[in-house]
């Protein structure tokens, strides 16, 4: 046992490249890309994948969409002979999401619960819904202009006003619970907006981070909360399937916060041993009940599907290469591929964990490009 | 009692406490796994995910070929290698190790 078990992860370890590469489209995102390709190509198979997983949970039907579009976005980018094949499949999603939102409601791809509440603001909108479909116009915008840039600006100012009538600057998700996922998903998409439109909400985003870090933040860790009333009061402390998106989308709105966030989040909730790495859902100072985000918790390493999965995203998103290969190497071992006719597939996985995953192997060339475009536009 | 007191008994009569005995064990958990991996019972392991699989079979049974396979992919990854390794090390100890110490001395 003393020989194997340290030796084991060679079994697993990727090469150098293989998941995430400097320049162009890696191996595996291509395998991974080529799969959920054919799922928009094929409506009989699209609607038998997220079929399956609405199930479960409708949202991840919507997040889904969401990390495809986003990396669709960062392939188009990253290989730009490809990129009208790209765009077309991005187009279908937002559009196909926009369709089913104007005939279905908001409520499509919100859990059931939604349905048995009353959300305080009026008139009720789910800023999970508003603010991702916002991230996927905002997204494609950034690769090519299209007429997309009414509807994005109809999004934004509306999503600003409502949030600045809330008492912590957050709107409901769901009936008086926020989440910080989505809410930092929101002020990105402010930030894009600014950049693509010429537009300076600049006051907004910095009122919007000093109430987040005063009064959303959790005093033990230094963490967001994940999760709030409308009113402020925590529901869920700070998670791991929550904080490694939360802190990727601060990039666009404070660096340095961001950055911290980061690696509190790192300390509090990176797990790892003999070589392998995954994520906590919770720091030791706040314990919850196992959900359907952060999926099952396998007890003792207290290893979460949900914050592991997440955590990939933070990972990349800070270049932390050491946590990102020991992911994956977990990954590897334990998310079970199956690799056909050149796709890649994770069988413990489902398509809103799989699209997660390929957005952190292409992820950089977006969030880098609205950087750049806010430095000249600031220049000028 | 005496049942109980003959297990071990048994166990090092037929041998299974020995190099054969370990590399044994181990190539049949690496069987089954084989058995249950050609089955196709890797795609039931999407219920990790929260996500039903596809097909005709019911949750009960989708359920049972998940556990299956994950515990047979884990005796095999895990559990047979260090079967494996320790009849090697047994197998050497057994070989050199023993024989030299119980060799009469001139």
């Amino acid at each position: 046992m003393s020989i194997w078990l340290p030796l084991m992860h060679l079994l697993f370890v990727p090469a150098k490249g293989e998941f995430r590469s400097t320049t162009g489209i890696s191996p595996v995102a291509q395998k991974l890309a080529k799969r959920h390709l054919d799922l928009w190509s094929d409506p009989e198979l699209k609607k038998q994948e997220l079929d399956q997983m609405r199930i479960s949970n409708p949202e991840w039907d919507y997040m889904g969409r969401t990390f495809l579009v986003l990396s669709l976005a960062n392939m188009c980018l990253r290989a730009p002979e490809r990129k009208q094949t790209y765009l077309s499949v991005m187009d279908l999603i937002i559009e196909d999401t926009q369709r089913l939102l104007a005939e279905e409601g908001n409520l499509y791809f919100l859990m059931d619960y939604a349905r048995r509440g009353h959300f305080i603001q009026k008139p009720a909108r789910s800023i999970f819904i508003d603010g991702e479909l916002g991230l996927m116009i905002a997204a494609r915008r950034f690769v090519e202009e299209n007429e997309y840039a009414e509807p994005l600006s109809e999004r934004v100012e509306r999503m600003i006003r409502r949030m600045r009538e809330s008492p912590v600057m957050s709107c409901e998700c769901y009936p008086d619970e926020c989440w910080m996922f989505c809410n930092t998903v929101a002020v990105a998409v402010v930030k894009m907006h600014d950049v693509l439109d010429g537009a300076d909400h600049s006051g907004f985003l910095q009122e919007w981070l000093s109430t987040t870090r005063e009064r959303l933040t959790h005093w033990e860790t230094g963490l967001l909360y994940s999760s709030y009333t409308y009113g402020g009061e925590p529901i869920d402390g700070p998670e791991g399937s929550t904080i490694w998106m939360a802190a990727h989308c601060l990039q666009l709105v404070d660096e340095g916060f961001a950055t911290d966030q980061y690696e509190r989040g790192h300390k509090e909730l990176r797990g790892s041993w003999l070589g392998f790495a995954w994520a906590r859902e919770w720091p030791a100072s706040w314990q919850g009940p196992p959900d359907v985000d952060s999926g099952p918790i396998i007890p003792v390493f207290q290893i979460s599907a949900g914050a592991s999965g997440m955590a990939f995203l933070g990972a990349a998103s800070f270049d932390d290469d050491e946590y990102y290969r020991g992911l994956t190497t977990s990954l590897m071992f334990s998310g079970l591929p199956v690799m056909r006719d050149e796709r890649l597939k994770f069988c413990a996985s489902n398509q809103v964990g799989d699209a997660v995953l390929l957005y952190s192997t292409v992820m950089g060339p977006l969030w880098e490009e609205v950087r750049k475009r806010d430095t000249a536009r600031k220049g000028t | 009692m005496n049942r109980l007191r003959s297990i071990p008994c048994w166990a090092h009569n037929t041998k299974l406490c020995s190099p054969a005995g370990f590399a044994l064990r181990a190539g049949l958990l690496c069987v089954f796994f084989l058995v249950v991996h050609l089955a196709g019972l890797r795609e039931y392991a999407s219920i990790l995910s929260g996500t039903m699989p596809q097909g005709p079979i019911g949750q009960t049974a989708s359920k049972f070929f998940a556990v299956s396979y994950i515990f047979l992919y884990l005796a095999a990854i895990v559990i047979a290698p260090i079967l494996g390794i320790a009849a090697l090390v047994f197998f050497l100890l057994d070989k050199w190790f023993v024989r030299r110490l119980l060799r009469p001395s001139r």
